[in-house]
Order: C-alpha cells, then structure tokens, then sequence
C-alpha cells in the first residue's frame, strides 16, 4: 500500500497535522455553540419544578387555612396534620397498614412485570404467538381492571388471592401491550447494526432491542404500575 | 495512468493468496417469481484492497453488502469470507442513541467477547484517538456533527477487528467539505489497519478519489458491468486532473448503462 507518499506533497509540515488541524476545526464549527447541560443541571431541571409545586399546594393551603374559611376540624392547617401524622408514624399505628397496602402492590406489580415483560417479547417477536394471542392482549389492557373484581371475587372470595388476581389481570396486558408497541417502535437498521455488531439471541435481546423499545417499555410499566394500586 | 480491465482483473486476484471476500455466481431474488435484482456476480476482493462498488440507485449495491455482511443469503451463489465476518457501516451513522460515543464502541468490543473493563476502556480510547475524537467518550451521538458521528461509527467498526470493511455510502448524507476530509482520514486509516474495503457509492468521483479498484455495476439485474484498475498514487484530491479525467470516462459508460432502461 502507498506508504510514504504523503512526504511527496509537503515536505516540511507532516500532511497528518493539517489534516488533525482541519478536522479540529470542522468539529468545532459544526458542534452547537450552546453550552452542553451539565448532569446537575439536568438534575435541577428535572427536581425543581416538583418541589415547587410541593411549596405551592403547601402555600395555598396554608393561606386558606390561615383565611378561616372553613373550621378547623374541616380543614386543619399544615402544621397540625404533619404533626398527627408524625405521632401517627412513630406510635407505629400505621405501618402495618401502609406495609399491607404496599405489599400488595409491590407484590402484585413485580410479579407482573415478571410476567408481561417475557409474554410481551414472546408476542412481539414470534409471529405465530402474535398472530393467536395479540388481539386478545390488546382486548385484554382497554379492560378496566374493575371488570375482573366480580370474577375473581366469585372464585377466591374476598382474599389475597382475589386482589393479586385483580392486580395481575389488570397489569399483565398493559405491560405486555407496551413491550409489544416498544418492539415495534425498533427501527430496523438497529437490529442490523446489532447482529453486524455479533449480537445474537439474548445478547441482542439485552444490547439492543431492550434499550431500544424502552421508551414503550417504560410507558407500559407506568400503566401497569397504576392497575397495581387500583 | 489508469487502466481499463475487464476479466482480467478477476483472474489476477484468483490466482493470489487466498481473497479476502469471494463471490460466485451470485444472484439474489426477493420474492419467488420476482425479478432478480442480482445476477451472476462474480467478484474477489483481495486482502488490503479497496474497492468501490459503483451503480446506479436501485442497482443492488445495497443488497450486494448485505449479503458479504452475511445479513442476508444469496439465492444462488456462494458469498465467502475467509476471515469470519465483515463489518458493515451504513449511510446514516447508526450509533445507538441510548449509549455514548464510547459506550458504541465498547458494545463491538463486548459482543467481540472482550471482558476486562480497563482493557475495554483503554482500546475505545485508542480508536478514539485513532478517528480523532479522543475525549468525546461521553458524548451523545445527537450532540456529535454528522461527520463526528460518522467518525465514531467508523471507529467502532475497526473495534470489531475484521479483515474486510465493508461502507455503504458512508459520506452521501454529509457535506462536501466534511466529505473530503473524511475521504482523506477513510484512506489514512486504511493504509494504517491494511482492511480490505468494499466502499459502495452512486458518486463516480469519490469512487476515483478513493478506490484501487473500480467495480461498475449494471442495473435490473445488477451484474459486474466493467472494472477499472487505478493507478493514481495516493493521496489523490478529488480535484486532481487524472481523477477527474478517470471520472469522466466511467461516468459515460455509468449512463450508457443507464440509458439501456430508457429505451
Ligand atoms: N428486502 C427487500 N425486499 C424486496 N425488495 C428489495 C429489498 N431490498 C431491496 N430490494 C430491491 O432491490 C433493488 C436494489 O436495492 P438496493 O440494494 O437497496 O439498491 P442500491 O443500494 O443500489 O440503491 C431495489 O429495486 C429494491 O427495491
Ligand atoms: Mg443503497
């Protein structure tokens, strides 16, 4: 291959510095002038504005109370409720509520995932699978999740199993139907890239169509997570 | 200076070591009964050797390097690649949007089987430095320039350590000042790693400017229409009269392919 050809050119500067140099410079011409946002700004920007309108709703409240409009046991201020509350807490009165009601949602919500994450894969990119059980999947998720308490009351009675029931039904479709749609979103040229890359079976799985149907995937949790506490 | 060879040139890279890509009668069909879009294409690439697939749009350029990337199978034919597997980088930069410049490479790296983390790490910075982005780890591909962006992809293609690079219109998207430059870098870094480069392009002069070889195809089907060998030393400019001279005699032959079609 032609090896020493560039001295031929330009004896005196070395031909691969002018062309760092030119590079260099396109570079800096072509990258946004803006300065780039740092983390802790990125940070502020997303912890900010919950915690503004935290103060807001406190403020408000605070001001009507302070109007006397209603009495107190109507509407107490903001000073006596976080006190109750603190009481409430440390006497231990509500930790075995607010545990129960957490387990079940946790439970109910992670054994979903557990569940719609591989039935939405499965769905999403076995065609056989799509073609039997995809319509009923996306019948399924515009149910709302009230419409399975009767059945299920009918088959456990008023249990655990009745509620984890609920919760499932209710979790499972909108966390497939979102891996699914997630899948779907994937361009191709990703999934080329990746088996270019070596990305095979679940590596490809893992490195690309994961990350790249994230977004859906994200969007399905967030609606399964809501049926888990309904 | 130049050189116009037709089977000559295939036998001549037959005889030699053995071809760093190697196909054979090769014909691709989408769909049965439907027209092939590929014909009988036979065609050596030689260890370190750059050659420009040059054609028409919808000539199967595309389909060609799918099939040497082993994406896709031919429908008759055999595609050879004696060293394993080719890298494939494609017009738009590809980069994956949820990972960094770096984090790109590393993925080659990692799916390559590569496990120690500073090992990794030291190797993306190399080729960093290697395309001249060194400190650009952490950026994100939307905050890279279109030719920063090809840079990187360019860089983690080296990272998947094949013999045979395969380019599929890499520079079209970009503009002509970046597009030189990179011309210049693509032809650096090819005499620094000594891969063998398949560069496909509808652009008569860029195939000139860089390619040792330059391979036309013909259109519906798409079969090795002519070759030319070239001789002109790098580094050439695009604007080098030989080049230009060379250019002119292939872009005829290019629109008398393409005027069969019109009549
Ligand atoms: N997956 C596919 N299915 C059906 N036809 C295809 C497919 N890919 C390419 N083609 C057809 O093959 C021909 C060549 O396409 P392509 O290889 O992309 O051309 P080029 O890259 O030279 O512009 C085109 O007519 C295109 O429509
Ligand atoms: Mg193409």
């Amino acid at each position: 291959m032609a090896a020493d050809t560039a001295d031929a050119t330009s004896p005196d500067t070395e031909p691969g510095d002018a062309l760092a140099h030119i590079e260099a410079g396109l570079d800096a011409l072509e990258t946004s002038l803006e300065p780039a946002t740092g983390r802790l700004r990125r940070v502020a920007a997303s912890v900010i504005p919950p915690i503004v309108a935290v103060a807001l709703i406190l403020a408000v409240w605070q001001v009507l109370y302070a109007a006397k409009i209603w009495p107190d046991w109507k509407l107490p201020g903001p000073g006596q409720v976080f006190t109750s509350l603190k009481e409430a807490f440390s006497n231990g009165d509500v930790w075995p509520a607010v545990g129960h009601s957490i387990g079940h949602g946790a439970i109910g919500f992670g054994a979903s995932v557990a569940i719609g994450t591989p039935l939405g894969l499965a769905v999403g990119r076995i065609k056989a699978v799509r073609a039997g059980i995809g319509p009923m999947l996306s019948g399924l998720q515009s149910l709302p999740s009230v419409a399975w308490v009767p059945p299920a009351l009918m088959f456990f009675g008023p249990t655990s199993a009745m509620l984890y029931t609920v919760v499932l039904f209710g979790a499972v479709p909108s966390i497939a139907v979102g891996v699914m749609s997630g899948l779907d979103q994937v361009p191709p040229l990703y999934l080329r890239v990746g088996r270019n890359l070596g990305a095979r079976g679940l590596s490809s799985i893992r490195y690309v169509l994961l990350p790249a149907a994230l977004p859906g995937y994200l969007a399905g949790l967030r609606q399964g997570w809501a049926f888990a506490w309904r | 200076m130049t050189a116009t060879v037709e089977t000559a040139v295939t036998a001549a890279a037959t005889t030699a070591a053995d071809p760093a890509v190697r196909l054979s009668g090769v014909g691709k069909t989408f769909r049965d009964g439907g027209a092939a879009v590929l014909d009988g294409i036979d065609l050596d690439v030689a260890p370190g050797e750059f050659v420009c697939l040059l054609g028409a749009s919808g000539c199967g350029k595309s389909t060609l390097l799918n099939l040497v990337a082993g994406l896709d199978a031919p429908s008759q034919g055999s595609v050879d690649v004696p060293s394993g597997r080719a890298a494939l980088m494609f017009q738009e930069a590809a980069l994956f949007p949820w990972l960094t410049a770096g984090e790109n490479i590393d993925l080659a790296l990692r799916l390559r089987g590569l496990s120690g983390r500073r090992e990794r790490r030291a190797e993306v910075e190399r080729l960093l430095d290697l395309v001249r982005l060194g400190g650009a780890y952490d950026k994100r591909p939307h905050q890279l320039s279109g030719g920063m962006r090809q840079r990187v992809a360019l860089a983690r293609s080296l990272a998947q350590d094949a013999k045979v690079l395969l380019m599929d219109e890499p520079f079209a998207a970009l503009d002509a000042i970046t597009r030189d430059v990179l011309h210049e870098e693509l032809v650096r870094l090819w005499e620094a790693t000594g891969l063998a480069v398949v560069f496909v392009t509808h652009n008569v002069r860029e195939a000139v400017r860089l390619g040792q070889r330059v391979v036309l195809l013909s259109s519906r089907p798409g079969r090795v229409a002519r070759q030319w060998r070239i001789d002109i030393p790098q580094p050439r400019r695009i604007e080098d009269k030989a080049v230009a001279d060379l250019s002119v005699e292939i872009t005829d032959h290019l629109r008398k392919e393409i005027s069969r079609h019109g009549r």
